[in-house]
């Protein structure tokens, strides 16, 4: 049975002259523990559709099932506090707390979900550790280069120990090898603690890693291919 | 919480700069607030206590027509009623001033002026004003038959010590009153009008001047401690016949000064508001600002997982916090300054101190040293720091997380 599954799924932003049709007839159904790229050419309708999926907008029709909870028809408050507790975001652009050091940021979403301190320490030193930073720990986003900042928002994603992570172009602004550093860590999580892993990309490494391709143009998926089962 | 207020605190130190200068205007604006606010009353607390002291006391008791008619004929016998009235309530009050005093004309060789003649029980009456601190020279009534005059009237008049003053007017019933008087003391009296114009005379001489014996135009009463006095005439009152005696409290005897005092309080008062107001607006200025500056970060922190609740505190606190932080630094920065004035009055002289003293004033700028003075200042500024704050309150409950996040 998936845990993430969308029927119908469109988005119409009516917000200027002519209506842009963003997502048009959605249908995907998501497993525990995949790894999956959503790819497409720009303005294909990846962000969109990872925000419908995150509970960050809603769809103009057509539902998203979270392991059989409807998520569409909520309150902002429920969805928020839903979101909280299942849904790790990473952003294209890090947004991380500029306020806030390294660790603080790992902790701030246990910190709103009021986990005990000391399993909170704990656990973002933990992940800090996972993503290479445990020497850095301390310093605030300004001080970190654009590759670090990605792997604390790794690392502030996966705190909570969400159901599944969504990634929207996680590696767009990094160099090779960060973004390879990136991968790997996503994998380890992805194996060890069996996080369901969602992320839009442009990049062809990436691509390469992802064990499930989707491919969009123009608000609709033309190409849904299980590479693991390819290559078997 | 704490990592709210830690954010909070941090989001404030992000433009440093900014953070500063408005909490500057905040810190000044409070300074100049509490000085003000602070020469105010100290200026209103001197002047309604020269008045207490050297003319209306606390409590006064008259004779019923007195007060309709202040002549020498509607006097009041002090007599042992009263005595026995006041030494009922001995428990209440500290000490009794008793006066006799009459309008009279004085002349020195051919200068004549009307003149405030009072008769006085020395002993009592420094207790109420220690006026005998205020001697400029001679005496203070201590042989029988000399007059103690105020600095102003001695200007006046050309007189010195020991020149002799001439005095005439009209005594009880009828009686005209007229004498002669040695100045054996000059004395500086605090209130300018009467300091023009004041004799002094102990009280047995002036009664038998005025044929008055045993008879006063006033009994002052002095409570024993300060704000009973509306009590104490009230219980008083049950004892005396009212067809006979009046009793006031020193707010019922300068009506007119209390009313002007109010007046220039409020004037006061809403300069401070206008000071505040432009405050304010520099306030609301560095919020907005704020707010335009964080509308994406805002809209991330909501996409985070933080409640519209929590993010409204973090906001509020921040906005509130530089205001809190100029009203801290106003009140330490104040404190010692208004510590120093309120022991060091400033004294005018030359032209600018004869200008207010025609205007019926003390020349001294006297500061009040009190709590109330900043704990207003403080109130007032956090309630409009508090106002402007929930403005960015009420846009975190309104802001559209995605439109903010990509914006
Ligand atoms: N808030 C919005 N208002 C109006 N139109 C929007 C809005 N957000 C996205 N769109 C439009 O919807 C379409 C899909 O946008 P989306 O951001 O999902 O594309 P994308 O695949 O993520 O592109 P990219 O690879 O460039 O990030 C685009 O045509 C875009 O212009
Ligand atoms: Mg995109």
């Amino acid at each position: 049975m998936p845990i993430i599954s969308t029927q119908g799924l469109t988005k119409i932003y009516n917000e200027r002259i002519v209506p842009v049709t963003a997502l048009n007839n959605v249908s995907l159904d998501f497993d525990a523990g995949e790894f999956t790229a959503i790819i497409g050419p720009s303005g294909s309708g990846k962000t969109t559709l990872l925000n419908m999926l995150g509970g960050l907008d809603k769809p103009t029709s057509g539902n998203i099932t979270i392991n059989g909870l409807e998520i569409t028809g909520m309150k902002e408050n429920r969805l928020m506090d839903y979101r909280l507790r299942n849904i790790g975001f990473v952003f294209q652009s890090y947004n991380l707390i500029p306020v806030l050091t390294a660790i603080e940021n790992v902790s701030f979403i246990m910190l709103l979900q009021k986990q005990p301190r000391n399993v909170i320490e704990k656990r973002a030193i933990e992940l800090l550790e996972q993503v290479g930073l445990s020497d850095r720990i301390h310093s605030r986003p300004g001080e970190l280069s654009g590759g670090q900042q990605q792997r604390v928002a790794v690392a502030r994603a996966l705190a909570s120990k969400p159901n599944y992570v969504l990634a929207d172009e996680p590696t767009a602004n990094l160099d090779t090898k960060s973004a390879f550093t990136l991968l790997d860590i996503m994998e380890k999580l992805n194996h060890e603690e069996k996080i369901t892993l969602i992320f839009s990309t442009h990049d062809q490494r990436v691509i390469e890693r992802a064990r499930r391709v989707i491919t969009l143009v123009d608000g609709t998926v033309t190409t849904d291919i299980p590479v693991e089962k390819q290559q078997v | 919480m704490s990592l709210f207020i830690k954010m909070a605190w941090r989001n404030i130190w992000r433009s440093r700069r900014r953070t500063l200068i408005t909490a500057s205007s905040v810190f000044f604006a409070v300074i100049l607030a509490t000085v003000s606010d602070s020469m105010t009353k100290g200026t209103h607390q001197l002047m309604i206590s020269n008045m207490v002291k050297y003319s209306t006391g606390y409590i006064q008791l008259q004779d019923k027509l007195y007060d309709e008619e202040p002549s020498m004929d509607n006097t009041l016998l002090y007599s042992n009623d009263i005595r026995q009235l006041i030494g009922g309530h001995s428990d209440d009050i500290s000490y009794t001033v008793p006066r006799i005093q009459t309008f009279m004309l004085a002349s020195v060789g051919n200068t004549t002026r009307p003149v405030l003649i009072q008769g006085i029980d020395p002993a009592s009456e420094v207790r109420l004003n220690a006026l005998d601190e205020d001697l400029v020279k001679g005496s203070f009534l201590e042989g029988d038959g000399g007059v103690l005059i105020s600095e102003g009237l001695a200007d006046r008049l050309k007189l010195d010590l020991g020149d002799t003053l001439v005095l005439i007017g009209q005594g009880f019933q009828g009686a005209s009153a007229a004498g002669l008087f040695p100045v054996t003391g000059i004395v500086h009296l605090h209130l300018p009008q009467l300091n023009d114009r004041m004799v002094y005379l102990k009280l047995s001489d002036a009664q038998l001047l005025f044929n008055a014996e045993d008879r006063l135009t006033s009994l002052i009463i002095t409570p024993k401690n300060q704000g009973t006095e509306v009590e104490l005439v009230q219980r008083m009152k049950a004892g005396l016949d009212p067809e006979r005696f009046n009793l006031f409290t020193w707010r019922e005897m300068m009506p007119s000064l209390l009313q002007g005092l109010e007046m220039d309080r409020i004037s006061g008062k809403m300069m401070i508001w206008l000071l505040y107001l432009v405050v304010g607006f520099g306030i609301l200025g560095t919020v907005l600002t704020m707010l335009l500056e964080r509308r994406k970060e805002f809209g991330i922190l909501l996409s985070l997982g933080m409640k519209r609740k929590q993010l409204a505190i973090v906001a509020f606190t921040e906005s509130l916090l530089i205001s809190f932080l100029g009203v801290v630094a106003g009140i330490a920065g104040g404190t010692p300054l208004i510590l120093y004035l309120s022991h060091h009055p400033f004294r005018y002289t030359g032209d600018v101190a004869k200008m207010i003293e025609s205007y019926g004033m003390e020349p001294v700028m006297p500061f009040l040293m009190d709590f109330s003075v900043f704990a207003s200042q403080a109130l007032a500024v956090l309630v409009i720091g508090g106002l402007i704050a929930l403005y960015p309150v009420f846009k975190v409950y309104r802001i559209n997380i995605l439109h903010a996040a990509r914006s």
